[in-house]
């Protein structure tokens, strides 16, 4: 399919050395995806490794009952399912795309060989896996440590990081179940945020009036997810540079 | 199955649940009103035990409330003296709020029927209520 932006909208292929990118662009198939769209599952074989280009994709727990919760979100800053070029062929949880948007996939297997023999690749994909255990880490601490309308500021700063404009399309049923609560209680925290001006809400869509409202309301959860992910685009694009001028 | 409304009473303007949630019975909304009382106050529950839930079916007939302080888990270890002041603060800052809130719409009701008079522009409705 025809992709409405360049490979390079994500970060990490953006990131790679243009020897190492012609080694995975013609095992690039290009997809969009759907809301609701389950691209991985929790326990099952890796079979495709997903580099957004656009929208965003939810990693999850699936819990006895059925329900996800959201451990950590990847856009077109990163990549699912890439650990599987390290080694692992099963995936740890779920991934579930919740804005919807394009990428490109590529084959677990092929990616896993392209990978065994490119050290950058290698090396940008565990740097990334740390990048992406740190929000991880740090969202478990926020479900446990801080209120639902602090957890739903920061769940909506990182949202609106990772789309165009500042309008975020997603039901309330699905934000509650992401953020493990009814989705009564997300209307009761989106209103409290509404009444002080900070977002606009309807049925299925949330619209960012005041993005430093939101992040006064929001814990340091989120401040510290950005720093570290602002490091490491800033780190990758410095290496870029580094192995473009030696090449 | 009959749909249930919680209307939330905090600290500002009523929030209203404009959906509902179909529930079994009477009972069950109560369940639910707990849960959900217990979702909104976790890690602030210093702030939000004034919090009351009004319970209502779908001809809002007022079924029952819920004061968040009745479901706060951090008062759980202490004795029943120390958890009846709390509950009777409580019970005194939800009534305090709702009085605040009812002087606020009653000066804004105030403005706008004097700015009517005049011919002028005023606030007919906010968040979703009217005002005049």
């Amino acid at each position: 399919m025809i992709l409405p932006t360049p490979i390079t909208a994500n970060a990490l292929l953006s990131a790679l050395a243009p020897s190492d990118l012609a080694l995975l662009v013609p095992h690039f198939r290009g997809t969009a995806y759907e809301v609701g769209q389950t691209i991985q599952e929790a326990e099952a074989p890796v079979e495709q490794v997903w580099f957004p280009l656009s929208g965003m994709i939810a990693l999850g727990i699936v819990t006895l009952s059925g329900t996800i919760v959201e451990t950590a979100v990847v856009g077109c800053e990163g990549v699912v399912g890439a650990l599987v070029g390290l080694g692992a062929l099963k995936a740890f949880c779920r991934a579930v795309v919740v804005i919807q948007g394009h990428g490109v996939a590529i084959s677990a297997l092929r990616f896993r060989e392209i990978a065994g023999g490119s050290e950058s690749i290698r090396n940008l994909v565990l740097n990334y896996k740390e990048v992406l255990l740190s929000q991880a880490q740090q969202t478990a601490a926020c479900n446990a440590m801080h209120s639902l309308d602090q957890r739903l500021a920061r769940w909506l700063l990182q949202t609106l990081d990772r789309v165009q404009g500042k309008t975020v399309v997603l039901t309330q049923e699905l934000i509650g179940e992401l953020l493990g609560v009814r989705r009564t209680s997300v209307t009761a925290a989106a209103q409290e945020l509404e009444r002080k001006r900070f977002i606009r809400y309807g049925r299925a869509n949330i619209e960012i009036l005041d993005r430093e409202g939101l992040e006064s309301v929001a814990c340091e959860c989120y401040a510290c997810i950005r720093r570290r992910e602002t490091d490491f685009a800033r780190a990758i694009g410095q290496s870029k540079v580094a192995s473009t001028t030696v090449s | 199955m009959p749909v249930f409304f919680f209307r939330l009473y905090a600290s500002g303007p009523v929030i209203d649940d404009f959906e509902g949630t179909a529930l079994p019975d009477a009972s069950a909304a109560y369940e639910e009103a707990c849960l959900l009382a217990r979702e909104l106050m976790r890690n602030r529950e210093r702030l939000t035990r004034h919090w009351q839930f009004d319970i209502c079916d779908s001809d809002e007939n007022l079924l029952s409330t819920l004061l968040f302080v009745d479901v706060d888990p951090t008062l759980d270890g202490l004795g029943w003296r120390t958890r009846d002041e709390v509950r009777r603060s409580s019970e005194l800052m939800s009534a305090l709020a709702r009085t605040m809130e009812a002087c606020r719409t009653t000066v804004l009701r105030s403005r706008a029927i004097k700015a009517r008079l005049h011919g002028r522009p005023y606030l007919a409705a906010e968040h979703g209520h009217r005002r005049v």
